[in-house]
């Protein structure tokens, strides 16, 4: 061993060391703790959570996931309202702050992503993909807080004590990622009229066949009647794959973060709190690429 | 080192992973979804078997179709910049 290698061991972090410190000391309580006596009872649905007002369309309750996806819009809205007022005042001093440029080097950074696709409509299909990405990213970040999926009410549910979680991971519930499948796949046929016009229509309808196709005409016409139907299969294929592809996801990792924490609390989990982290980026990346690929498919002419 | 190729090699792995998995759930999604649609048929004629034969069929037929046909746009749309207007730089 160098002398230089030897003088970095040496030298601890006291960032390090307090890490160390907390993982000893969890270990500890890990073992301390008794695991937990019965698995909670995982639900595939939202559960709802009891109010006393009789809102319409709410007489069974709230869904859990409402308030998370709630908070969700809110942070994106706060962080957008201090971008705003950060680039106001940057703007007067002439001195942007962290903040500023922080959001500055990630918009950029998703700018490229978007326009190597999309190239010349990219400023057309940035908004959309953007909102995408970063609302289902902050969605199912927020689902790995604490106290979400963990603090709530204990119900009576067919004679089972079953805990009503206030807050669930936005989309953890599949009539979230069905809505922004649904959203997705509506915004592609919009831009396949707005850059098409009504001939984006006929990749749908269409019965022509070549004007030289002499016996053969009525067959073509039939196949090309049949292609059509399949694409209108694929637009619904296409909203079923987002949902259930976001869905199953990330409902898999809450329920195994849940199994992970009732088996061995604190330690065993934080291995599968980053597997989580790296998920659910990578899924609101795709989600958002793959609406970015049909949108750049609906604006070409085929 | 600049930061483009990272940005470029990202983009690539979802583009990769997106239409991957696309292709991947269109392919199961339809034999499943013609056996499903094919029982709930089945079982409001009473043609137990057939239709669900049938449908279940189709579905695994359309898959593959369907999937070719994406991915091929999706290769155009990707490596064919639009109206001739290429990315210079």
């Amino acid at each position: 061993m160098t002398e230089t290698a030897q003088k970095k061991k040496k030298k601890l972090s006291p960032l390090v060391a307090l890490g160390i410190l907390l993982a000893l000391v969890m270990c500890v309580l890990g073992l301390i703790f008794p695991r937990g006596r019965e698995l909670p009872v995982i639900s595939m649905a939202a559960e709802r959570i009891p109010i006393p007002l009789p809102l319409p369309g709410f007489q069974e309750g709230f869904p859990n996931t409402l308030p998370t996806a709630l908070l969700t819009s809110l942070v994106l809205s706060v962080l957008a309202l201090v971008y705003n007022l950060s680039a106001r005042r940057a703007e007067k001093t002439g001195r942007p702050n962290r903040f500023l440029v922080a959001v500055d080097a990630l918009f950029e950074g998703l700018y490229s992503f978007v326009e190597n696709i999309a190239r010349d409509k990219t400023r057309a299909l940035l908004p959309l993909v953007a909102t995408f990405f970063f609302f289902i990213l902050t969605a199912n970040w927020m689902g790995l807080l604490p106290g979400v999926g963990s603090i709530g009410l204990y119900e009576e549910h067919h004679g089972e004590r079953v805990l009503v979680p206030f807050f669930r991971g936005a989309n953890a519930d599949l009539s979230t990622t069905l809505a922004l499948a649904i959203i997705s796949v509506i915004a592609v046929q919009v831009v396949g009229l707005r850059f098409q016009g009504p001939r984006y229509l006929r990749k749908f309808f269409n019965f022509s066949a070549p004007p030289n196709s002499g016996a053969l005409g009525p067959v073509l016409r039939i196949a090309n009647g049949f292609a059509g139907l399949l694409e209108i299969i694929s637009e619904v294929s296409k909203i079923f794959s987002f949902a259930f592809r976001l869905f199953g996801n990330i409902f898999a990792g809450e329920v195994l973060l849940i199994v992970v924490s009732f088996l061995a609390a604190f330690v065993a989990t934080l291995p599968f709190m980053g597997l989580e982290l790296f998920v659910g980026l990578v899924q609101a990346l795709v989600f958002s690429m793959l609406s970015l690929v049909f949108y750049t498919m609906a604006t070409h002419h085929h | 080192m600049s930061k483009k190729p990272l940005v470029g090699d990202l983009g690539d792995a979802a583009w990769v992973l997106g239409v991957g998995s696309q292709a991947g759930i269109t392919l199961a999604g339809l034999v499943l979804a013609g056996l499903v649609v094919g029982y709930l048929i089945d079982r409001q004629l009473g043609t137990l078997p057939w239709i669900t034969l049938v449908l279940t069929l189709v579905g695994a037929i359309a898959g593959p179709i369907l999937v070719y046909r994406m991915v091929t746009r999706a290769v155009h749309a990707r490596i064919e910049p639009p109206e001739e207007k290429q990315d210079i730089g």
